[in-house]
């Protein structure tokens, strides 16, 4: 067998953790070994796994719990997760590494973990009752198996997983190329899309909702309290976007053309490549997208405009063109808080909650957001690609707002609604 | 030797002496008027009515304030019509105890027999002495029938006072409800004129456009409906009190008292009615009287219809003679088996009716306590639950509505619904307060937990009226960073 210079860094750098007792938790993660393989991915909000190496094999430890996790300020929830957050901790391997991973239970309930896409043996797929006894609710369980893939998967609960999921449980699991990326990138992102029934004014997701979701998300996180993605000009930026939630998410990045490289399929030929602005990342699956970061502040986000939104009255009337003059104070001689909105549209919903017009407990405005030029007047699955000439390698510190190189701004030419003699439609 | 006749022989003697005997025990068988009006006032003042009447000038500066229960109640006793009805009964009360205590008028017989030519002429003059034995005792039950009839007379007249307290609750609470119900009213047709707008725009159907205008009718129409059980209440009162149609004028209070902070134990409300409730005292007068009726009756019924008299007579020859008579009835044939069966019966009938009244009244009183209790407990949840809650789902729907969350039909209706929890309060209230007028009238009392001084309640234009004074303000809108 030929021991490559990789199999010796990896053995010598986790040696000195062999006899480390317990789980690895963030607290101790400085002292983790790194594999120096690859280049590590940043999980947006979120964090990577430690591990230690017995015996030649990588041992991770996952912990299913509840935790109390904040989708953003103002906005907190009762959710169910591993090793305190959602989505779990970032596991990442190289092909061919040897796992062992220990999943303890502390729900009141039973649970498994099922490795979504891996190729392994079928008693450490992980569902419930069909591949293995339940972990139940204060036992430790351990899955083994050596990577036989590369790509970009994920895992989560195969038991009760309607439930477990939509509390949050799952997370990322990252199997880098043995022979190295064909093309390397010099910053690797990725986050998890899913949704939560938060009902406005309460402290925990409903799992039976099935298609009207309060929140949208990366990583468990909602615009504006999703972590930029940040890059220095010309850096070579991968982002790995995996879906558990119930729908289907074009995911729009702009500025850009970026190339889909991968999924849970492993990373894709070349020729496999395929250019695109929007990729539709369907449920249950993975994309890796790629792209050369050009200067600026570019908006990420899902295309489908309701996901970019917190909690939204489904069944309200539309109040757009209804002219409320006049009874407006006659509302509000029985309801003095009424304000009339919405009659021009909903721009000016932003004005009013940053205001202070306030909404039930709990329970983040619809939109919201402000940019150097005004409300950006978003939410859920919408965060910023920051672009910076002068952004050192592996500095992902947010550097605050682009700053437009003179004349390369929209700029107002007229406050006449009558300008100009643009065309219409002819009769 | 003629034996001289006693000197209360003497037909002369007896013949001025029997008559003004009788006139003299006449004249102990009446009783005083005034002296019943005492007795009544003392027995409403000893159950804390009301009892002294305010002067025209007092009662015309009385309706320059709003009618509250206090002047209610005092400008009854002056001209509620009932009084009169009831005050007429006392006279014919008096009327039937006079009856009952007469004594029948002496009899002057006089004859004249003609025989060959001469005449016989009798005179006899006959008292009925079975009256005159029996009067004493008749006096007595006549005061004792006189005294159950100023029972009966101040019963009524405590009647007639809870009979206005409880029109009065009832005027005012209907006047409340009617407010309640014109500002739901109000609020639907805001929201019915807003669905309106809606519908114009393009934005709703007319399916939910006639569902809005729909509750908007219904609400109009029991508002409607309500004003009307308040102008029937209010004219209830009115009639009540004695009031001239023009008197409407004369405004409500606008709210109810709140219920008193404790409760009286059955057990002592029990005790206070056997000596408070005029009605049972009333049937235990009854109950005596026949009782003493009865007795008497078994220890005279012998006397039957006996006269005691004096006769002359003149023969033909002139001679005169005269002596006492005395006219015996000989029960023979009947010994008042009828008269004294009939006595029995009605004093049997009397002791079950005073039997009944007393068990029912018992029994009354513990369901009357009991729905007190329950009553006072009904208005405790809507002040301290139902309100609170209704006012906190308008509070929350405000703020979902301001995130658009919920629409402002949702918003409106809730608000509805809050005005309708306070309706409920105010019948609540209203129906702690007739429970508490019923439970007084069978105590017969003032209840002991009666205060002083009550606290009022809101009033509907109170809780109409918005606490907040504006929205908030607007931000200006700009736009920054523009080169």
């Amino acid at each position: 067998m030929t021991i490559s210079r990789r199999d010796i860094m990896l053995a010598t750098g986790t040696a000195a953790l062999a006899a480390t007792a317990g789980p690895i938790s963030r607290a101790n993660a400085a002292d983790a070994p790194s594999d120096r393989r690859f280049k590590p991915v940043r999980t947006l909000n979120g964090w990577t796994l430690p591990w230690r190496m017995k015996d030649g094999v990588k041992e991770f430890h996952l912990v299913a719990e509840e935790i109390q996790h904040s989708f953003a300020a103002g906005s907190e929830a009762t959710c169910w997760g591993y090793n305190g957050s959602t989505p779990g901790p970032t596991i990442e391997v190289v092909q061919g590494d040897r796992v062992r991973i220990f999943v303890t239970n502390r729900l009141k309930e039973h649970t498994t973990v099922h490795w979504h896409g891996l190729i392994l043996p079928n008693g450490m797929d992980g569902v419930g009752g069909l591949n293995q006894p339940h972990i139940l609710p204060g036992e430790t369980f351990a899955y083994e198996f050596t990577l036989r893939q590369h790509g970009s998967h994920m895992y989560h609960p195969h038991a009760d997983e309607m439930t477990q999921l939509a509390y949050g449980m799952m997370g990322l699991f990252i199997i880098h190329p043995k022979a190295g990326e064909a093309v390397p990138v010099d910053r690797d992102y990725g986050f998890i899309l899913h949704n939560w029934a938060l009902h406005p004014g309460t402290w925990r997701p409903d799992p039976s909702v099935m298609v009207n979701f309060d929140l949208w998300s990366f990583n468990s996180k909602v615009f504006p309290a999703i972590e930029p993605l940040v890059a220095r000009t010309g850096e070579r930026v991968r982002i790995r976007i995996g879906n558990l939630s119930m729908w289907n998410h074009p995911v729009h990045l702009h500025g850009v053309e970026f190339v889909e490289t991968g999924s849970d399929g492993g990373r894709w030929p070349q020729s496999q490549w395929r250019r695109e602005v929007t990729s539709t990342v369907g449920v249950g699956q993975m994309r890796d997208i790629e792209f050369t970061a050009v200067p600026g502040d570019w908006a990420l986000h899902c295309h489908m405009s309701h996901h970019t939104m917190n909690a939204m009255g489904h069944d309200i009337p539309n109040s757009t063109g209804v002219d409320q003059s006049g009874l407006e104070e006659r509302i509000q001689k029985i309801l003095p808080g009424y304000m009339a909105m919405g009659q021009n549209g909903m721009a000016e919903h932003q004005d009013h909650t940053d205001a202070g017009h306030q909404g039930p407990a709990n329970t983040l405005p619809m939109m919201a957001g402000k940019g150097p030029f005004g409300n950006v007047e978003m939410g859920g699955m919408f965060t910023v690609l920051k672009v910076r000439d002068d952004i050192r390698p592996g500095d992902y510190n947010d550097p605050g707002w682009y700053v437009q190189p003179k004349g390369s701004v929209a700029k107002r030419v007229s406050t006449d609604p009558e300008f100009g003699s643009p065309h219409r439609k002819p009769a | 030797m003629i034996k001289a006749r006693p000197m209360w022989l003497k037909p002369y003697l007896l013949a001025v002496a029997l008559p003004l005997l009788a006139v003299a025990v006449a004249a102990c068988a009446t009783i005083p008027a005034g002296q019943d009006q005492a007795a009544i006032t003392a027995l409403l003042q000893d159950r804390k009515a009301e009892t002294v009447g305010k002067g025209d000038e007092a009662l015309a500066e009385m309706m320059t304030k709003p009618m509250t229960l206090d002047s209610a109640v005092q400008m009854s006793i002056v001209k509620s019509p009932s009084l009169a009805l009831i005050y007429g009964q006392l006279g014919l009360d008096q009327a039937e105890v006079l009856e009952a205590i007469e004594i029948a008028n002496p009899r002057l017989g006089l004859s004249s027999l003609s025989a060959n030519e001469a005449n016989i002429e009798t005179q006899s003059l006959t008292l009925p002495i079975a009256d005159l034995i029996l009067l004493p005792a008749r006096l007595t039950l006549a005061k004792q029938a006189r005294a159950r009839a100023r029972y009966q007379l101040a019963s009524a007249l405590l009647d007639v006072q809870l009979d206005v307290e409880a029109a009065w609750y009832q005027a005012v609470a209907a006047e409340q409800s009617a407010q309640m119900r014109s500002a739901v009213a109000s609020a639907l047709k805001t929201s019915a004129d807003l669905a309106e707008r809606y519908f114009n725009a393009g934005n709703i159907t007319e399916l939910d456009l006639n569902r809005e205008q729909a509750a908007a009718s219904q609400a109009l129409i029991a508002a409607q409906e309500a004003a009307v059980s308040a102008k029937a209440a209010r004219t209830n009162l009115d009639n009540l009190i004695g009031l001239r149609p023009t008197d409407y004028l004369w405004t409500l209070s606008s709210a109810l008292p709140l219920p008193t902070e404790n409760d009286d134990r059955v057990d002592d409300l029990q005790s206070l009615a056997l000596t408070h409730n005029l009605s049972l005292i009333a049937a235990e007068q009854d109950l005596s009287i026949w009782d003493q009726v009865t007795v008497t009756r078994q220890a005279t019924q012998w006397l039957g219809d006996t006269a005691l008299g004096l006769e002359r007579e003149r023969d033909r020859d002139g001679a005169r003679a005269s002596g006492p008579s005395l006219d015996l009835e000989l029960p023979i044939f009947n010994q008042g088996q009828a008269k004294t069966a009939r006595l029995r019966a009605k004093r049997d009938l009397a002791k079950a009716q005073s039997a009944q009244i007393r068990l029912n009244l018992g029994h009354q009183i513990v369901a009357r306590a009991d729905e007190l209790q329950r009553r006072r407990q009904v208005v405790a949840l809507h002040s301290h639950d139902l309100i609170p809650q209704r006012q906190t789902i308008v509070a929350r729907s405000q703020e979902q509505q301001n995130y658009m969350l919920l629409g402002i039909f949702g918003l409106i209706e809730a608000k509805t619904r809050e005005y309708e929890a306070y309706e409920g309060y105010i019948e609540a209230v209203r129906d702690y307060w007739l429970a508490r007028v019923e439970l007084t009238r069978l105590v017969g009392t003032r209840l002991p937990s009666t205060p002083d001084i009550l606290e009022i309640g809101p009033s509907a234009s109170d809780i109409v009226a918005p606490s907040v004074s504006s929205p908030m303000p607007m931000p200006q809108h700009d736009h920054a960073g523009q080169p």
